[in-house]
């Protein structure tokens, strides 16, 4: 039996610091105990884009993120570069936008880059979808279910080396070399024609960026591993209805998704043989043919596509754009299946009902919905992280959002639930119906909630907003943000 | 050309792999002669038909043809084995297939046959990028065929017979049958997909080292032999023995490709006759599923058929040694050629199908009114009750007239013919509205919706068996009505509960019409824009998402494919 006193410690406050990073997710929820006993989750390190110019890999770009993870750092009690700690990452998923701050830097004699910072807070755990678990074993899973001996893994890095395949393949299709003629005669006597092959040549750009979203981020799923393996530190690999002990007194943590191949239909009918051997295929096809030795019938009378004869042009450009398409719809297939694979947590204090689904789809959603208890108590929100960056397809509408309760029209009622979205518009979705965000959630959003996006902040600095949730009602206020800029300003607590 | 000279044939056969490289025979692949209109070709092939264009997307390469081969048949004789690595080949087999194919649409409907995208001439890209995918695509008025790394070896979909023959025929289907790609009934999206794939099996069936193949496979380890008997027992060649080596055939057939295409044989051959997929198994209601149900039940037929010619040909004593074996060959070529009998009556029935809302019990009617047209005679096969019978088995029955063979009843008596003239009767759209028009009453039309028709065609249809012809002119009109869902009640149509009353409904009708050659109706085969049966295609197509506006028609043939492919749940409710 644990001893009393903890089991009726409970957090006295509860705060959340949204950290602005473009495209991703980065987001520190703060347990605040009696006798300044503060317990930081990081739920989500990642982006895939901050602005035009800071893209991953990009100097700026990492420097931005290393500040982001200093700031985490003096958050978790750092004081002159020492101490400081994290009492768990979690990583919902193992897209770019949500790990690829946890990556280290590169040489051992660098600076420190954003991850080597995160690890140096030594997080007590380390928590990850049961996908992500290096040690799957092949048994565990049952080999029937997910298609052959290579299981689950095999599955993952076939999707993964598909996607660097694929964006290989959309920066040699390049938009800039897709050109729409300006002034044919096509473009008189076909305007339909052309305005589709323009709408394509803009699909070219969608696909790079799902694409890197979806490539291995190996530096950070090492880095997530060996944290979790380190002294003193513990993995989880967890899927829905996991009883997982979170080691935060007084908050419920529950563990909705995604589920086990046995608990989803949906999810093990996407995961049949056929579909282990379509993206493995996929994979070796990719990684064989975009490397210039791998072409068929090398040299024989084969010249570059540019050369091609008059006639046989138009139908080079329509290929060409078809193929865009293509790689459009087979790299939106891989991305949902790597979103669905999200890990859905509310962390339940008293009322204070705190929702982070990570990007979980439909798919994904569809058992927790289907579980009664489960319906209930996302029925009482408090405090919803807008799922997928506001796509269209990761809010199921039927299903969670008519059931949440606190919504209201009401702009001044006190039990109005709260939502927060971290995303960047124009990148992602070539459609009015795929963008993301999806203007009608967006307002929905803002009609019935207390809405909050990341994109009102600045980003040319980490500029990060604080909230506090009050554990007894649920209800949140925003923190005003002090004019100037803190160095370390915050009063201790406690 | 030389005028002194005698006309030279019109068609010529030329060597293509009768399957794909996975099927052989010993270890040679099984190659096979297809019969293709005689042409002057321009280099690439480059026919009146068919534009090779070997241009990959994925490599933005474009590789130069040689000039057209000289040769009747250009890779007779040649080593399969090396005609594989070959490029030219591959550009070959796609033209030749490609015109095969066409040939028999042109052969079994009596007329030239156009492309669904209006061009004379269809683009094909024999590598058009390195992807396990192949599809038609009717805005880039092109085939394109993806190559890919398969377990060992590099994986061309271009040296598929059934997957060149498949993607062929949604090109022309599109075309004589548009409104198939309407969102309707499971049955009609399915079709198209059940439909090409009959036409791709059949194709491949027809070529006999392919029966033989089946007929091998049949015999438990005979395939191994190197000269297997000469002559065949007639009571080792049962439906169960020719079905099980149409199966192993399924599983030698694209071997490469599994899991990446349904393998069209193989699938549908292990779907047991029973009617409960068809009627209620969920699984089946996924497009290319259910379009598998329809080609089990042609398979079955085409055994059944098979078998009845044997057995009647045992009976036949000339025919025997002994009474009691068969010659070898004469089972595979009668194997092939029933098989080539029953794609043209498989293709002619498309004539006889309705023009929207297509099930699978219209498609049976218009395959057995086809079939009697022409072949009216049916002792050989016992095809017509064959087919009724293994459809019946899967829980398809015929539309038309249940009490008598299950064809089309005959059009009524009574028809007013005054105000039209027969000449223009036969080609000109106008015309024929006239008669629509003039019998509205009697043809149940309805007289408030926009009426079109589509096509009209002569066409001249060969008995195979005895190659005594028939002249008739088909017709097809549409039938559109919008209206509001509250306004639905007015013409007898269902609201579906949860449909906003200003919701914009089109309800499509129409029907195809067949002429004899003296211009009098002899088939009206109609759907009514209005009724109990709009009522449940709209429910359907509401429940479906299909009302969606930014619903996308383009390339649905490659979407569907990945889709199979990939998996998907769709759960339109819950989306933004």
């Amino acid at each position: 039996m644990p001893k009393k006193s903890s089991n009726t410690k409970t957090p006295e406050k509860i705060t959340l610091r949204v950290y602005p990073v473009g495209f991703g997710d980065c987001f520190l929820l703060g347990f605040h105990y009696a006798g300044a006993d503060d317990r930081f989750v990081l739920i989500d390190f990642g982006s895939t884009e901050l602005t035009k110019k800071r893209v991953p890999r990009s100097a700026a770009f990492l420097e931005y993120m290393k500040k982001v993870a200093d700031d985490i750092a003096i958050r978790c009690g750092r004081k002159n570069g020492k101490g400081g700690q994290l009492h768990a990452v979690i990583a919902t998923h193992r897209h770019a936008d949500h790990i690829n701050g946890f990556a280290t830097k590169t040489k051992p004699n660098a600076a420190d880059a954003s991850g080597d910072v995160i690890r140096s807070l030594k997080p007590r755990l380390v928590v990850q979808p049961w996908t992500e678990d290096p040690d799957l074993g092949r048994k565990a899973l049952g080999p029937a279910e997910v298609g052959g001996p290579r299981g689950f893994t095999a599955l993952l890095v076939g999707m993964q080396s598909a996607a660097a395949g694929i964006v290989e393949e959309a920066t040699r299709l390049g938009a800039k070399r897709l050109v729409t003629p300006a002034e044919s005669e096509e473009t008189k006597a076909r305007p339909a024609v052309v305005a589709n092959r323009a709408r394509r040549i803009a699909f070219i750009e969608q696909v790079r960026f799902l694409g890197e979203d979806n490539i291995s981020n190996a530096s950070a799923v090492r880095n997530l591993i060996s944290m979790g393996r380190a002294k003193g530190a513990k993995p989880l690999y967890l899927h829905a209805d996991a009883k997982a002990d979170f080691g935060l007194p007084g908050v419920k943590t529950h563990v909705l998704g995604p589920p086990t191949l046995k608990q989803s239909d949906e999810l093990r009918k996407m995961r049949t043989a056929n579909d282990v051997e379509f993206w493995m295929l996929l994979g070796a096809t990719s990684t064989k043919f975009t490397a210039s030795a791998g072409e068929p019938f090398r040299g024989r009378d084969c010249v570059d596509g540019a050369r091609a004869p008059d006639y046989a042009r138009w139908l080079r450009d329509h290929v060409r754009s078809a193929r865009a398409e293509a790689l459009l719809s087979i790299v939106r297939t891989l991305d949902k299946q790597m979103n669905n694979t999200s890990l859905i947590l509310v962390f339940e204090v008293g009322n204070a009902k705190l929702l982070f689904p990570g990007d979980a789809q439909i798919e994904n959603w569809e058992y927790a919905l289907g579980n009664p208890e489960y319906r209930k108590l996302l029925a009482g929100t408090t405090l919803y992280k807008v799922g997928h960056h506001g796509s269209r397809n990761a809010t199921p509408r039927a299903g969670l959002w008519d059931r949440f309760a606190n919504r209201s029209t009401k702009k001044n009622a006190t039990d109005r639930m709260w939502s927060i979205v971290s995303t960047m518009a124009d990148k992602h979705g070539a459609t009015e119906a795929t963008k993301v965000p999806r203007k009608t959630l967006i307002r929905a959003l803002t009609d019935e909630t207390n809405f909050r996006t990341t994109q009102d902040f600045e980003r040319s600095e980490p500029d990060w907003r604080d909230f506090e949730i009050n554990p007894k009602t649920g209800h949140v206020i925003q923190i005003d943000k002090p004019k100037a800029r803190p160095k370390q300003t915050r009063k201790p607590r406690g | 050309m030389n005028s002194t000279r005698m006309a030279p044939p019109r068609t010529r056969r030329v060597t293509v792999i009768a399957q794909d490289p996975s099927v052989r025979r010993g270890k040679r692949i099984v190659t096979g002669e297809v019969v293709i209109p005689r042409e002057d070709l321009r280099e690439g092939p480059w026919g009146h038909r068919v534009q090779i264009v070997d241009y990959d997307a994925s490599l933005d390469r474009y590789r130069r043809p040689k000039a057209p081969p000289k040769k009747n048949d250009p890779f007779k004789d040649k080593d399969p084995d090396r005609l594989i690595a070959d490029p030219e080949f591959h550009a070959w087999n796609c033209y030749a297939i490609v015109m095969s194919t066409l040939a028999r649409f042109e052969f079994a409907l009596g007329r030239r046959v156009a492309w669904s995208f209006g061009g004379h001439q269809i683009k094909v890209s024999p590598h058009a990028f390195a992807d396990a995918n192949a599809f038609y695509s009717k805005q880039d008025e092109a085939i394109l065929f993806g190559y890919f790394q398969g377990r060992s070896n590099t994986i061309f979909t271009c040296l598929s017979h059934d997957v060149i023959s498949h993607e062929t025929t949604h090109a022309l289907l599109d075309g004589l049958r548009e409104r198939y790609m309407d969102p309707s009934s499971p049955d009609q999206a399915a079709f198209h997909e059940g439909f090409a794939d009959i036409v791709a099996l059949l194709s491949v069936f027809a070529l006999p080292g392919v029966v033989e193949r089946i007929v091998d496979l049949g015999e438990d380890g005979e395939q191994e032999k190197k000269n297997p008997p000469r002559r065949i027992p007639i009571s080792r060649l049962t439906e169960t023995r020719l079905f099980k080596g149409l199966l192993a055939l399924g599983e030698e057939m694209g071997q490469e490709i599994q899991g990446v295409r349904g393998a069209a044989l193989r699938q549908s051959g292990a779907i047991d006759p029973s009617p409960k997929w068809y009627k209620d198994d969920p699984e089946f209601e996924e497009p290319h599923r259910r379009g598998e149900i329809l080609v089990a039940a042609v398979l079955h037929a085409f055994v059944a058929a098979w078998r009845h010619r044997l057995a009647g040909m045992g009976a036949e004593s000339e025919l025997l040694d002994d009474g009691k074996t068969l010659d070898r060959e004469r089972v595979v070529e009668e194997g092939a050629t029933l098989a080539a009998t029953l794609l043209t009556s498989a293709i002619r029935a498309l004539d006889y199908a309705p023009t929207v809302d297509l099930k699978f019990g219209d498609y049976l009617s218009a395959l057995l009114t086809g079939d009697r047209e022409v072949r009216a005679d049916d002792k050989k096969y016992d095809l017509r009750r064959r087919l009724r019978q293994t459809f019946a088995s899967y829980g398809i029955r015929p539309r038309g007239d249940i009490a008598d063979d299950g064809a089309w009843p005959h059009a009524a008596p009574g028809l007013h013919y005054s105000g039209v003239h027969l000449a223009s009767l036969q080609h000109d759209p106008d015309e024929v509205f006239r008669f629509l028009w003039d019998n509205r009453d009697e043809l149940s039309l309805d007289e408030g919706a926009y009426t079109e028709v589509l096509s009209v065609r002569p066409c001249t249809r060969v008995d195979p068996d005895d190659g005594f012809t028939l002249h008739e002119t088909v017709a097809q009109y549409v039938q559109i009505r919008r209206l509001r869902a509250d306004e639905l009640k007015s013409v007898d149509v269902r609201r579906p509960d949860d449909m906003p009353l200003d919701t914009e409904v089109t309800l499509y009708g129409g029907g195809a019409l067949v002429f004899d050659e003296f211009g009098h109706l002899k088939y009206h085969i109609g759907k009514s824009v209005s009724g109990s049966d709009q009522s449940e295609q709209l429910l359907r197509r509401w429940n479906s998402g299909a009302f969606e506006a930014d619903r996308r028609r383009i390339r649905r043939f490659a979407a569907l494919h990945l889709r199979r492919a990939a998996g998907s749940a769709l759960g339109k409710k819950e989306e933004w």
